[in-house]
């Protein structure tokens, strides 16, 4: 044990002391606060003001567009022509030219004209305008009580998910349960493929610098395998908690910087009556239940499989290093490892779609596709049983996964020159003590 | 007495025997020659005393024992090969290796410090690996092998890709570490260094041990009698008395038949009034040994 320490230690510190590594962990959280910083602008700044001068012939909307924060509305009576030649002087960036309409349903001839093109939020708001004012036309002309309609019209269903527990029962949501699932599923599918090719990169390293024979003769290969495998994991996980902690923090200063803006963002995401889609509603509601969320279990089981997944694949990366002699040779080999992490990633999207389908549950047990599915499922409450089977399968897994690799490690390292077949490394797993 | 013994060791690679029933010893406060043409199974011969491989049959002893993980302490490994971690910087990557090789850190430490002023190299501790040139990593790469005192010294190619300078710096460190108690066994295609340093050797071939003992026992097993009388002044007629086997500018290389003495060939010089200015046996050079022995055993 004492051997495979010092070896991790090694492998931990020269990675954490690389000025990449520090780049690369202090970059993500400033990017995460570039692009916070950036919606904000974007949301508060962003849009260009419009002064539009509205020309209505059909008399029906005179005054009853009501302005945004980006677009102004002026009706106008002069005459077309001459407001065509003129409107750039006055200050204005178009015309809406509005024709007497003849038919509610479907008004005809209606013309923004301008030297700019109209952005699709822009277009989008004086069409919602113009729906808006026929809408009360045809509501006026049908001599409905606008009071009646206004009580028909408000009837908002939200189904609420209990979800029945050894605590007891507790709510449920659906949106927040996909969004933290689709979450742990896709850092664990990033941390298997940067940090398993981190593992396989270090691992040819050693073979072709030649160091490996003389490691070989003060330790045993397996730990030279292990201590690798861990201290590159310790690497990942330094990272994540780093990046988790960084990003708190972050988001905690924006918070304090951009309060004005971020209060005008939730108050429009929090009252229902001011979302205008239901996707923003169903958002509005996920937020409120933010603390039913078990996140210590989560984090719990997203550690597990993180750790799970990528012992399980940093030991089979490890294998194909050290089987390998350059880089053309281990892109080849590699596939045949990537090909289940990206089959996985696609099981991941169809189980937190459906998380109780037979395809997630046989996913989420399957050594090599239960780390990206089954964090991904658990916001889902899977059945206990389904969970502990996935963990004894990951266990066994790696242990399984680890005595292959070392199989193939032990031979593969002091193997040069020779290009490598899958015959030949099964070979090597086979052969009760190649070396 | 043997710091290493080996006995009928065997090692096949599928079909292919890398080692077939090799035996030898190596003797306490010696340098041990191990000599073979390319793919011979020196390497991997070398890699089952360090106990990087396994042997399929045959049995080991070091210092009395049988050969075990818990020996790798004992024993120092130079590969051909060399190999170092090319970001780490020179002190670290050193206590590192000793650490690896069960020294604790405060000895680790002092034994690498030593190890620098000893080559006066101090300068370099704080230095990358990769910025020093190939001689002075092959430099650290030596001091890495010895840092742990090893009972058993194997060094592959020492000399490979140093100067003059640092090849006789070597080769004194090795003196040194012999005197001091250290078995050296030392694997080379150099012959001449073979002479001038082994006292014992072993030639492998095809995985063979086809020739072992010491260097002037196997010379002298080789010799063809050859002698060589240098002299001055004009040669007489030596009416078919000497063997002559060649006759270059003031010397004579003669071959002794059965039967006769050196004596003979001396008395016969004086008597004929040659002015003998030097006699000399001459014994083959490890290298016609080498090159003969491989020819025969390939057939």
């Amino acid at each position: 044990m004492g051997k495979i320490w010092l070896i991790i230690q090694r492998e931990y510190l020269t990675r954490v002391k690389k000025t990449s590594f520090i780049v690369t962990t202090l970059l993500a959280p400033a990017g995460f606060a570039l692009f916070f910083i950036g919606v904000v602008f974007l949301s508060s700044y962003g849009e260009s003001k419009k002064r539009i001068v509205v020309l209505d012939d059909s008399g029906y909307f005179k005054n009853k567009f009501a302005d945004d924060n980006s677009l102004y509305f002026f009706f106008s009576d002069s005459n077309f022509l001459w407001l065509e030649k003129n409107y750039a002087s006055l200050k204005y960036d178009g015309i809406l030219l509005i024709p007497p309409v003849t038919d509610l349903n479907n008004p005809r001839g209606i013309q923004y004209r301008s030297d700019k093109q109209l952005g699709i939020k822009a277009k989008d708001y004086i069409e919602k305008q113009i729906a808006k004012v026929l809408r009360e036309k045809k509501i006026e002309e049908a001599q409905i009580d606008k009071s009646v309609l206004k009580n028909l019209e408000n009837t908002k269903v939200s189904l609420e998910n209990i979800v029945y527990g050894a605590e007891g029962e507790k709510t449920g949501d659906t949106l927040i349960a996909t969004a933290l699932g689709y979450m742990m599923g896709f850092v664990i599918y990033m941390v298997l493929f940067i940090y398993g090719a981190m593992v396989m990169k270090g691992v040819m390293e050693e073979k072709t610098s030649r160091i490996i024979e003389v490691m070989a003769s003060s330790v045993r290969p397996f730990q030279l395998m292990m201590g690798k495998i861990i201290g590159i994991g310790a690497v990942g996980l330094t990272q994540f908690i780093l990046w988790a902690i960084l990003i708190g923090f972050v988001y905690m200063i924006l918070g304090i910087v951009f309060a004005g803006q971020l209060a005008d963002m939730q108050q429009f995401t929090m009252n229902p009556e001011m979302a205008p889609t239901p996707d923003q509603y169903e958002v509005a509601m996920a937020l409120t239940s933010w603390e039913n969320i078990p996140l210590m279990k989560l984090f719990f089981f997203f550690l597990f499989y993180f750790l799970g997944g990528y012992l399980i694949y940093g030991a089979l990366y490890a294998a194909l290093g050290s089987a390998t002699n350059d880089e053309g040779d281990s892109q080849s080999l590699s596939v045949i490892i990537s090909l289940p992490i990206v089959l996985s990633i696609f099981i991941m999207m169809s189980a937190i779609q459906e998380p109780d389908s037979a395809l997630a549950i046989w996913a989420s047990i399957i050594p090599f596709t239960a780390p990206i599915v089954m964090p991904a499922r658990i916001p889902f409450g899977p059945d206990t049983w389904q969970i502990v089977a996935s963990m004894i399968s990951v266990v066994l897994g790696f242990v399984f996964t680890t005595w292959i690799a070392a199989k193939i490690y032990r031979t593969g390292i002091l193997m040069y020159g020779k290009k490598v077949t899958l015959k030949e490394l099964a070979k090597w797993v086979v052969q009760s003590d190649a070396f | 007495m043997a710091i290493l013994s080996l006995q009928n060791i065997n090692k096949s690679f599928g079909d292919k025997k890398a080692n077939d029933n090799i035996s030898l010893e190596v003797r306490e406060n010696s340098i041990f020659g191990m000599l073979g043409p390319n793919g011979a199974g020196k390497t991997t011969l070398i890699r089952i005393i360090t106990n990087i491989m396994v042997a399929d049959s045959g049995s080991i002893t070091l210092n009395g024992q049988p050969l075990g993980r818990a020996h790798n302490e004992l024993i120092g490994y130079m590969p051909e090969e060399r190999g170092l971690y090319k970001k780490m910087k020179v002190g670290e990557h050193l206590i590192y290796l000793a650490r690896l090789k069960n020294l604790s850190k405060k000895v680790a430490k002092e034994k690498v410090n030593f190890w620098l002023e000893k080559f006066n190299i101090t300068d370099w501790y704080e230095k990358r690996v990769e910025e020093l040139s190939k001689g002075m990593q092959q430099k650290v790469q030596f001091i890495a092998t010895v840092i742990n005192d090893p009972k058993l010294l194997i060094l592959d190619e020492p000399f490979s890709g140093l100067d003059p300078i640092n090849t006789n710096l070597l080769k004194d460190e090795i003196q040194e570490l012999k005197r001091k108690g250290t078995a050296i066994i030392f694997s080379t295609h150099r012959m001449e260094q073979v002479e001038e340093i082994c006292e014992d050797i072993a030639l492998i071939n095809n995985g063979r041990n086809i020739l072992s003992g010491s260097v002037r026992d196997i010379r002298e097993r080789f010799k063809e009698n050859l002698f060589s009388i240098s002299y001055k002044g004009a040669l007489p007629e030596l009416n078919g008395r000497l063997n002559i086997v060649q006759q270059k500018d003031h010397e004579l290389i003669i071959k002794m038949e059965s039967g006769q003495s050196p004596n003979d060939a001396l008395k016969y010089c004086i008597e004929h009034h040659i002015e003998v200015h030097g006699f000399k046996e001459i014994l083959p050079a490890i290298n016609e040994i080498f090159i003969k022995e491989v020819q025969k055993s390939n057939g």
